[in-house]
């Protein structure tokens, strides 16, 4: 993808080489993402490529990660008019998902 | 993340590295070398996920201390070597010779190196916020932006082989000076400039270094450039606005008017010849408003004006209060011929009065004037000339009498032929005056005893002024006169004398709203619910026959009385026989006599034959009186309201201050009514607040007042603290 034109998504790809392209406002949502993508002081790489990999995550991770960026983009301004259904995700990946999580800042 | 869920069952995976371990140190030589890159604008090339990754990793296996002075040291070593490259060339020509280009060549690099600082660490920080996030929150540092800031303000900026805040301020004031001097300097830098010092922090943490080094300088350069007459225009003001921080505008201003007006400020009103004394006594009213509208910038310099014009007022209030001293303190001119001497005397002292009352009117009138032409009506310049006032007024102990004698005189003139609304207008001016007076009561004494006709539109006036209570008393006099009307009309229709030769008329005065014409009864208590007979206030109709002619003349009960007598004998009595024989005080009988005697109509002869009554004069019935008329009128001499003698001064006094008592312990009674319990200063206090619409209470009259209500058990001195008074209801 080039840089020269703003792409409005961004492609996640994961350290075993599954990529996720989610929309940018949605990837915002962790504030590692935002900085990462952020053009206002000239901009990395991946600012520039609309294109991010993390080494260090697995695909099965990045996924549940993808699914959480999207939970939180749709109830993160709700109140508490609506009821926020739980967020699901299988117990043995929970170490990884919490690594994931701190590192992402999300 | 957060769990709100787990599914049942299975194992937590460890977390397994994915990417092989590297040393800390070739971690951190990656990152250092990125932040050169960084500054070069080469971050396109750069991937923030692997920085990032890798400062996460450093921060992880507790290496956050390392990394974080590692970073401090790139930057300080970058920086470093960006000024002795990039700017030190440039500092060394603009401190040597200061001229146009070099000064702008070395304010811009500087701007530059600043901006290109600014934008890396925009973005270190970001790459690095995993360590603002875990390690510097924890080790309580400064996060790696401000730490940035820090390294350029000490290596840089204040760095001690380079002292670069010094020549770039006296760069910046000698471009301002260029600029003031009409030469075109390049605003856009200065402004980047000053922007740099506003959001450099200075060491103390607490405000800019712009703050701390910059604008002090600015505003003691700004000063001495005053102090040579070098500055002066409100378009370098404008201008400098441009660039400086936006607080110093205002500083600038200040220090302006500080320079130009405080420190001129009290030299300015007292020019010989021209000063505010001059102004004032010259009325110029445009100077006095160019004078006021400096001033009221500088709060010092319009408290000067204020001080100023008040002693200004009070001094020529003193010259119009001197003749009045004067006029008390003269010596009684002699023992010989008291009587006509002091009443002379005491006229005089009535047109004193007078005229000092007029005197005061004129003063203010011009006074009113500067307050509303040239002093924009300012409250506080009002209140400084009003204080003036009250001082000067005040400060004659007889103005409250006085007062009350110009309105008395003002209504008897007012009644030959002047308009209604000109008596008017002297109402509203006199109460304008009684506005001042700080013994409101001491005049509503004189008032009373002064006038016999009171407009009640200047009750009503000073009704508003003072509250209703005030004037219950005057009102109380009106009403008198209502119902003498009623009843002499309820007479009249009841037809009880209509087979006598009488006819007859009544007024009815209560004796505690007409103080001054009960004065001769012995104790005015005692005959409270009387009613008296009050000859000094009645008059008849008689019938006199001069030889062949008849006349009828109205005559006061007195001046018949005394004519009865020479009904019977034709010889010549002395003052002294009539007084015997009629019993008319003495006070009253010469009054009586003058208007028999020695006034238009003489119906008695006097010898010998001089105005002034003595006891050994004589009268005699004057049988040859011719008049046109059949029916006359005897006037009696008025009785001149005049200022008081010191005998009658003093009983006014005393009878001011026994009601003055009366109101206090009626005061401190409705207050202890109310609070049950007090301390002795807050009552004193209270009671002070209460009564100073009408006087001021000396804080003795309250504590008599107190001692008092104490003896008649109205209250009660606490037993733990004899300060603290009780109710005892």
């Amino acid at each position: 993808m080039s840089g020269t034109e703003e792409s409005p998504t961004v492609k996640l790809t994961s350290g075993d080489g599954f990529s996720f392209i989610i929309d940018k406002a949605v990837a915002k949502q962790s504030a590692t993402i935002m900085n990462m993508l952020d053009m206002s002081t000239g901009g990395f790489t991946e600012a520039l490529t609309s294109e991010i990999r993390f080494p260090e995550i697995k695909g099965q991770v990045l996924e549940k990660v993808c699914q959480y960026l999207f939970y939180k983009h749709r109830y993160a301004d709700e109140g508490a008019t609506e009821r926020v259904p739980d967020f699901e995700f299988d117990l043995e990946i929970s170490l990884e998902l919490m690594m994931a999580a701190d590192y992402l800042d999300c | 993340m957060s769990f709100a869920n787990r599914r049942p069952g299975g194992r937590i995976l460890p977390a397994r590295r994915l990417t092989p371990q590297v040393d800390p140190k070739t971690q951190f030589e990656k990152l250092a070398l990125a932040i050169g890159e960084i500054y070069k604008h080469n971050a396109s090339k750069l991937s923030f996920e692997e920085l990032y990754r890798t400062a996460y990793g450093l921060v992880l296996s507790k290496n956050g201390q390392m990394l974080y002075d590692g970073v401090k040291g790139v930057l300080e070593r970058h920086l470093r070597e960006c000024v002795e490259t990039g700017i030190m060339q440039y500092a060394a020509k603009a401190r040597d010779e200061p001229s146009l280009t070099n000064s702008e060549q070395f304010l811009s690099s500087v701007r530059l190196l600043w901006s290109e600082h600014v934008t890396a660490m925009l973005m270190i920080k970001d790459v690095l916020m995993y360590v603002d996030k875990v390690f510097v929150s924890n080790a309580r540092l400064p996060c790696v932006y401000d730490m940035g800031m820090h390294v350029f303000r000490d290596q840089v900026f204040q760095g001690a082989e380079f002292r670069l805040d010094l020549i770039t301020t006296t760069t910046l004031l000698s471009q301002i000076a260029r600029e003031r001097r009409g030469e075109h300097i390049n605003k856009s830098t200065m402004r980047g400039i000053t922007n740099m010092l506003v959001e450099l922090q200075d060491k103390d943490q607490t405000r800019s270094v712009y703050k701390a080094t910059f604008e002090p300088l600015l505003l003691a350069d700004t000063r001495l450039r005053i102090r040579i007459s070098e500055l002066g225009t409100a378009e370098y003001m404008q201008r400098i606005s441009d660039y400086l921080s936006s607080g110093t505008t205002a500083l600038l201003r200040e220090t302006v008017l500080q320079e130009l007006i405080s420190a001129n400020a009290q030299a300015v009103l007292d020019i010989e010849n021209a000063g505010l004394v001059q102004m004032l006594e010259q009325r110029s009213i445009a100077s006095l408003a160019v004078l006021y509208c400096l001033y009221s910038q500088v709060p010092s310099a319009v408290k000067l004006l204020q001080d100023k014009v008040h002693s200004h007022i009070v001094s020529l209030g003193d010259h119009i209060n001197a003749p009045l001293a004067t006029a008390d303190d003269a010596p009684k001119p002699g023992a010989k011929g008291k009587g006509p001497q002091e009443r002379h005397g005491l006229a005089e002292r009535t047109a004193t009065a007078i005229r000092w009352v007029q005197d005061m009117l004129k003063l203010y009138d011009v006074y009113e004037e500067f307050l509303v032409e040239s002093f924009t009506s300012n409250l506080a310049m009002r209140n400084a000339v009003n204080d003036a006032f009250i001082e000067t007024i005040n400060r004659n102990a007889r103005s409250p009498e006085q007062l009350s004698l110009f309105i008395d005189d003002s209504l008897k003139r007012g009644l030959k032929g002047k308009a209604e609304q000109e008596v008017e207008h002297i109402l509203e001016r006199s109460v304008l005056l009684f506005r001042f007076l700080q013994n409101k009561d001491a005049f509503e004494h004189y008032y009373k005893l002064h006038l016999a006709r009171r407009p009640s539109s200047l009750v009503s006036k000073l009704k508003v002024e003072c509250g209703s209570q005030f004037t219950q008393k005057l009102e109380g006099m009106f009403k008198d006169i209502q119902l003498s009307a009623d009843l002499v009309q309820a007479v009249k229709d009841a037809d009880v004398l209509a087979d006598t030769s009488f006819d007859m008329g009544v007024s009815v005065l209560t004796p505690t709203f007409w103080p001054s014409l009960w004065s001769t009864g012995a104790d005015s208590k005692e005959e409270l619910h009387v009613a008296t007979d009050a000859y000094s206030m009645g008059n008849a109709d008689i019938k006199v026959h001069f030889g062949s002619r008849t006349h009828e003349l109205n005559v006061s009960t007195y001046q018949m009385l005394i004519l009865m007598l020479f009904a019977d004998t034709s010889d010549a009595l002395t003052t002294e026989q009539i007084q015997q024989q009629t019993g008319i005080p003495s006070e009253q009988l010469s009054r009586q006599l003058q208007s028999l005697a020695c006034a238009k109509y003489k119906i008695l002869n006097k010898t010998p034959k001089s105005r002034d009554i003595s006891p050994a004069d004589s009268f005699a019935f004057n049988s040859d009186f011719r008049a046109p008329q059949y029916r006359i009128r005897i006037p009696l001499v008025a009785a001149t309201n005049h200022m008081e003698s010191d005998r009658e001064k003093a009983a006014s006094q005393a009878k001011i201050s026994q009601e003055r008592q009366l109101l206090i312990e009626a005061a401190i009674v409705r207050i202890m009514k109310d609070r049950k319990q007090m301390m002795h200063e807050n009552l004193v206090n209270e009671t002070i607040v209460q009564l100073s619409p009408r006087f001021l209470p000396s804080s003795k009259n309250i504590k008599e007042g107190i001692g008092k209500l104490i003896d008649r058990e109205y209250l009660q001195r606490s037993l733990d603290d004899p300060r603290l008074y009780i109710y005892l209801a």
